[in-house]
């Protein structure tokens, strides 16, 4: 295995750990909204949108399924993982949605604010599909309303943390510019120089807000240097 | 700056769809919000019974291996005490409105307050 798959996979490992992290301290806090029953924080989601934008939508898909499916082995049971599964899924269409149709146009505030969204629209589908029954969809509205206000709170962290994670997730043998998702500037430090072998790359792998594509800009710059 | 539009733009949307479902679920219900028009529909799995909420009652239900005591009380419908592991029905605030419900997803069991005449024939369980 070359170094940078291994560190790549080691990275992968620490998100998927500290998104389970996040996962049990969810479990521990004491939030019952009563209009809202079982409403969570999804502070996990998190985790994935941080690997979609800096890794790779290869990367949030394999963070998020095997996080769903360690958490519910170890805190929950096939109903709890139903849920986590339908929620994750819904979530990541988001990502998806974000990273190929909203490049430079949203920061991870609107990003978190329409995985939270949809992750709970997932989990209230789940239920209806379980109980046969409409009776979940009427909490949507208020979970919408709640989700949209933590979804923001937890996407201002990751804008305030955006030069820090980029330092620590994006791999340092692409030259690939690190480009905040916030301004749209890039960051000066380690990396750049030859790009080693690591084979073809995952769609999104260049920053996935940066302006302009890393491949066009590199065809661009073979261009003018060949006039 | 373009960044943050979006942001408000993606709030917006999110904003809109739930204003959007909460008339379309509760426009319809604001006029029946006397409990004389409604009962209390239990869903057990593939069983639908009803109560009615105009006489005060209190009775058990059991499912998947879990007992809940449900209390009926002055056109209201709250969880007394249930053994399910997350308390999540225990803790959901009493329903008295139509079309509101307590779930309970480890004993699958919803109670959903209905106009009278969409479930089963009423009987009174306790």
């Amino acid at each position: 295995m070359r170094s940078s798959s291994r560190a790549e996979t080691a990275r992968l490992g620490v998100l998927v750990a500290f998104a389970m992290l996040l996962s049990y301290i969810e479990i521990l806090l004491p939030l019952n909204i009563p209009a809202l029953p079982g409403f969570k924080l999804g502070l996990a989601n998190t985790v994935s949108a941080a690997a979609a934008v800096y890794m790779g939508l290869y990367a949030a898909f394999a963070v998020t399924f095997v996080r769903v499916l360690l958490t519910a082995l170890l805190f929950g049971n096939v109903q709890s993982l139903i849920f986590s599964l339908s929620g994750a899924l819904f979530s990541l269409a988001a990502l998806c949605f974000s990273v190929l149709f909203l490049r430079g146009r949203v920061s991870f505030a609107g990003i978190c604010m329409l995985c939270a969204a949809m992750h709970n629209t997932g989990q209230i589908v789940a239920a209806a599909l379980v109980f046969s029954d409409s009776a979940p969809f009427r909490f949507l509205p208020a979970l919408l309303i709640v989700s949209l206000f933590y979804g923001m709170c937890t996407g201002i962290v990751l804008n305030l943390s955006d030069r820090a994670l980029s330092k620590l997730l994006k791999p340092r043998s692409t030259k690939n510019a690190r480009t905040s998702i916030v301004s749209g500037r890039e960051f000066d430090g380690a990396g750049g120089g030859a790009r080693t072998d690591t084979g073809p790359e995952a769609p999104g792998t260049e920053h996935a807000f940066s302006e302009e594509p890393e491949l066009e800009k590199t065809k661009k710059q073979g261009e003018d240097a060949g006039r | 700056m373009k960044r943050f539009v979006g942001d408000a733009l993606i709030a917006a949307f999110i904003i809109a769809a739930a204003a959007a479902l909460a008339i379309c679920f509760f426009a319809g219900s604001a006029a029946l919000c006397e409990a004389d028009d409604l009962q209390l529909s239990v869903l057990v799995k593939d069983r639908h019974d009803s109560v009615s909420l105009s006489d005060d009652s209190v009775f058990v239900i059991e499912s998947n291996g879990f007992e809940m005591t449900v209390v009926v009380r002055d056109g209201s419908v709250y969880v007394e005490k249930c053994d399910c592991p997350d308390q999540v029905c225990v803790h959901t605030k009493a329903i008295s409105s139509a079309y509101q419900s307590i779930i309970c997803a480890p004993a699958g069991i919803i109670l959903k307050i209905e106009p009278k005449g969409e479930g089963d024939e009423i009987i009174v369980a306790g």
